[in-house]
């Protein structure tokens, strides 16, 4: 097991050397940390949650009660990586802000982000919204690298049942040592009511694009179950999240046919 | 030869009909500069204050002479007091909708586009993603652009940050960013907006001074840097200072800017910087403009060029042109226009002398002998008769031979005749299109290089319009190229339909294009749309499918989905191609 940890760690430093550029296009490929990495880890469409908002914050709401998450995940069960992150919305005066911290790695390797970001309402339906994200990689016994970036997001509703979004990450850098993998991602969320169905297209600059589909039972009930698939990996999530009162929980298993299951569990507390 | 002379019979024998509007249709052939500058003329075009415009701003703005006397009239017996209803009753339906959308964009504070395409290149076997905005205040214009092509690393491989403004004291214009400029002849300077064609006026120069925003994916032929123009009661003048990196390849005579725009990861560029300056005015009298400019750059080639020129109205119909440039290095050359226009008749003629030629301007004069020819001169003219309403005939003839013979590559010659028919009813349009091109001799190097296949290359083409019902349109096109050894061909027939919400076309195109000096191109969707024409090569078919969606008060979907089918010597190629994109106006 501990040959298929170093194995990972290798290739991670293969791509990043092979595509030139730096050790940032290695970096911050693990996001299934959340709620989202059950329904494909969608997260520029569905519903308001704080791991989502952290990627698209053209999502959130004017009118909100402040929320909190915890999230922890278990990456790759058997090779000791470990993955967390905390976020939190909460208003700024009457502006609604989304903060987030998330860390990825092991002892010899980390990446951890800071990420802030704010949405304004333009017209009915429509919200953009930016964030300001700072990143720091480390590697043992390697130097380690530094980068801000700015992000730039939408969010329309075309009809009541229909939600489009976009997202482009990175599309601003402030680095002289690291590049960071510019992501675009757009998506479209149908609620039938009953059921959430997801559908996003994903697409890292210098990687094919990512076709994810995915299905939230009863998004507006106690319990919710979600299910998956990513394209490109081709790996199939599945989770459930239960919500009783101002607090909830979630489970989430992402399965790789490469490598080993992910397993993650959060919980979410909503202040009245 | 009978079956075209069946198929003319057929396609003028059912015709006859009124104006042409040439924006939304396709009497020329498709190409990417064709779209741009269709796309960029729309866009850009100042808001017109229906109070105080002069009738050759109602003219340009598309308004018929009736209308633009009855605006003109209204204007004089006092506009404000006596409103818009008096002018509209008297008005035809097509000036209506103009005064309609004149009215809408005078009224527009503020305005924003947002657009995202999404867009699989089936032959470059990647995507290519596009992102753009514009917000239009009263203090001006921003525009923002971002394109990744495909096998580029990142999203703003291509990237403008542009602002326009129109309220600045005592400019006519600014822009700071990346912008176009169009003065002159389009010796010195490039010349966005401007493309030959068969209509008379392409040959002559829209006098005058124009500053536009960068606002295309065309990665080439811009400026980067602030550009000022103002005007006066008889004097109009652009100043401009540009600072641009330029990617491309640096071959044996100079720096060739990439033309496509695609740099992929891996391969090698030269960075080139260009810096350039320039300043350039025009004294507008009564029947007489005189031009001048001057363009400084740091170059391999040449610091400085200048350009001089005049515009003479001879007469209510006729319009002479004089242009010459001088470089500091060489006589440069010279350009004459004459241009006749009458409602029935317009004719133009050209004559270009370049002695020498800048290497490195980006003129957009007519070149038949290619831009790396180190000398040229030529002899164009273009004739256009309205015989009746809803006839149209066109002829253009271009010769192209070196002034003085430095290598066997002088040698060379081209002359080239192109002939256009259109006819329209109400119901249907037909438009039939003849050229013939005669290049030579060809030197062993074109065979080494293979940049000359034929020597003789004829090309046909005729297109079907009917209107089946009031939303829908069923279009033909066959066309065909030909030279000594081979013949291509192409037919396509599309389905256009236009509801209230929707507007789509589905088509299906069959091809066989044995080489590449016979490729066709053909539209797909309208000029001014997304995704809208194609060009093919080898033996192929392709169907495609475009919808687009506008039921939703701020957003429009546009939808293409293509599939091509490539014959070779094994199994057919498929080539999958998809195209979205989402436009926002708030």
């Amino acid at each position: 097991m501990t040959q298929q940890k170093n194995m990972l760690i290798v290739w991670r430093f293969v791509l990043g050397v092979s595509l030139s550029t730096s050790l940032g296009f290695s970096a911050f490929e693990f996001q299934s940390v959340g709620w989202a990495a059950a329904a494909a880890n969608i997260r520029v469409v569905g519903a308001e949650h704080p791991d989502r908002l952290m990627i698209n914050p053209a999502l959130l709401k004017q009118d909100f009660q402040c929320q909190t998450g915890f999230q922890y995940s278990r990456p790759f069960d058997g090779l000791d990586l470990q993955a967390g992150s905390l976020a939190m919305r909460y208003y700024i005066r009457t502006r609604p802000v989304i903060s987030g911290f998330t860390y990825f790695g092991d002892e010899f390797y980390s990446e951890m982000m800071l990420t802030s970001g704010t949405a304004w309402s333009i017209s009915p339906g429509f919200q953009v919204g930016a964030s300001l994200n700072l990143f720091r990689l480390s590697v043992a016994e390697y130097d380690t690298h530094v980068a801000g970036s700015f992000s730039a997001s939408m969010s329309l509703a075309l009809t009541e049942k229909i939600q489009l979004g976009s997202v482009l990450q990175h599309v601003a850098q402030f680095s002289n040592s690291m590049s960071l993998p510019q992501r675009f991602h757009f998506g479209a969320a149908y609620d039938s009511g009953l059921m959430l169905l997801l559908f996003a297209l994903e697409k890292e600059a210098a990687l094919p694009l990512d076709v994810c589909v995915a299905l939230v039972t009863s998004p507006k009930r106690k319990w919710q179950f979600a299910i998956g698939y990513r394209d490109l990996s081709r790996s199939i999530s599945a989770g459930w999240r239960l919500r009783f009162g101002n607090f909830g929980m979630h489970y989430t298993s992402v399965i790789n046919p490469e490598l080993p299951i992910s397993h993650g569990l959060g919980v979410e507390l909503i202040f009245p | 030869m009978r079956l075209w002379v069946i198929l003319f019979l057929l396609v003028t024998s059912a015709l006859a009909l009124p104006e042409l509007n040439p924006l939304s249709d396709e009497l020329e052939e498709p190409d990417e500069d064709h779209y741009t500058n269709a796309l960029l003329t729309r866009l850009f075009s100042k808001p017109l204050n229906i109070h105080t415009a002069d009738s050759s701003k109602l003219h340009t703005r598309g308004f018929s002479k009736a209308a633009a006397r009855l605006i003109l009239q209204w204007q004089q017996e006092g506009a404000v007091d006596r409103g818009l209803k008096g002018l509209r009753k008297n008005m035809d339906k097509a000036d209506k909708l103009i005064l309609a959308e004149t009215l809408k964009e005078e009224r527009i504070t503020t305005q924003i586009i947002l657009r995202q395409r999404l867009q699989y290149s089936a032959s470059l076997a990647g995507w290519r993603v596009l992102h753009k905005g514009r917000v239009r205040s009263s203090w001006g214009d921003l525009v923002f652009l971002a394109e990744q092509d495909p096998s580029e690393s990142q999203f703003t491989d291509h990237s403008i940050l542009t602002f326009s403004s129109g309220s600045i004291p005592g400019l006519e214009q600014l822009i700071i960013g990346d912008f176009h400029m169009a003065w002159g002849s389009g010796m010195v300077l490039n010349q966005n907006g401007s493309r030959l064609s068969l209509s008379p006026g392409s040959l002559a120069r829209m006098p005058g001074l124009r500053l536009t925003p960068h606002y295309s994916t065309r990665e080439t032929g811009y400026f980067h840097g602030i550009a000022a123009r103002w005007q006066l009661p008889s004097l109009q003048g652009i100043i401009f200072v540009s600072k641009r990196k330029m990617l491309g390849q640096l071959d044996t005579l100079s720096f060739r800017e990439d033309s496509d725009g695609i740099h992929p990861t891996g391969k090698l560029f030269d960075l080139h910087l260009k810096q350039m300056s320039g300043v350039a005015g025009i004294y507008e009298g009564a029947k007489l403009q005189v031009y001048g400019a001057a363009l400084m750059g740091r170059s391999d080639i040449d610091n400085s060029l200048m350009e001089l020129g005049l515009h003479w109205q001879v007469s209510q119909s006729q319009y002479l042109q004089v242009y010459a440039d001088i470089s500091a290095l060489q006589v440069g050359g010279s350009v004459a226009n004459w241009l006749y226009k009458t409602k029935l008749l317009q004719l133009s003629i050209q004559y270009r002398y370049f002695p020498f030629r800048h290497l490195n301007s980006m003129g957009s004069v007519v070149s038949l002998l290619g831009t790396q020819a180190p000398n040229e001169q030529g002899f164009s003219t273009r004739v256009q008769i309205r015989v009746r309403k809803g006839l149209l005939i066109r002829y253009a003839l271009d010769t192209g031979n070196s002034v003085r013979l430095t290598s066997l590559r002088d040698t060379r010659s081209v002359i080239q005749h192109k002939a256009q028919l259109h006819l329209r009813s109400s119901r249907r349009a037909g438009q039939l299109d003849w050229s013939y091109k005669n290049t030579g001799p060809i030197i062993p190097n074109d065979v080494w290089e293979e940049s000359i296949q034929s020597t003789q290359i004829t090309k046909i083409a005729i297109s079907l319009n009917e209107k089946i019902t009031a939303q829908l349109r069923y279009r033909l096109n066959l066309k065909t190229a030909s030279d000594a050894r081979s013949r291509s061909l192409l037919i396509q027939q599309r389905i256009l339909w236009s509801g209230t919400d929707w507007k789509g076309a589905v088509g299906f195109v069959r091809y066989a294009i044995p080489e590449s000096d016979l490729r066709l191109s053909i539209y797909e969707s309208g000029l001014v749309e997304s995704f809208n024409f194609f060009t093919a090569f080898k033996n192929g078919q392709r169907w495609f499918l475009y919808l687009k969606n506008s039921s939703h008060k701020l957003a429009e979907l546009e939808f293409r989905l293509a599939q091509t089918l490539v014959y070779g010597l094994s199994d057919p190629e498929k080539q999958l191609e998809f195209s979205f994109q989402l436009s926002i106006v708030l």
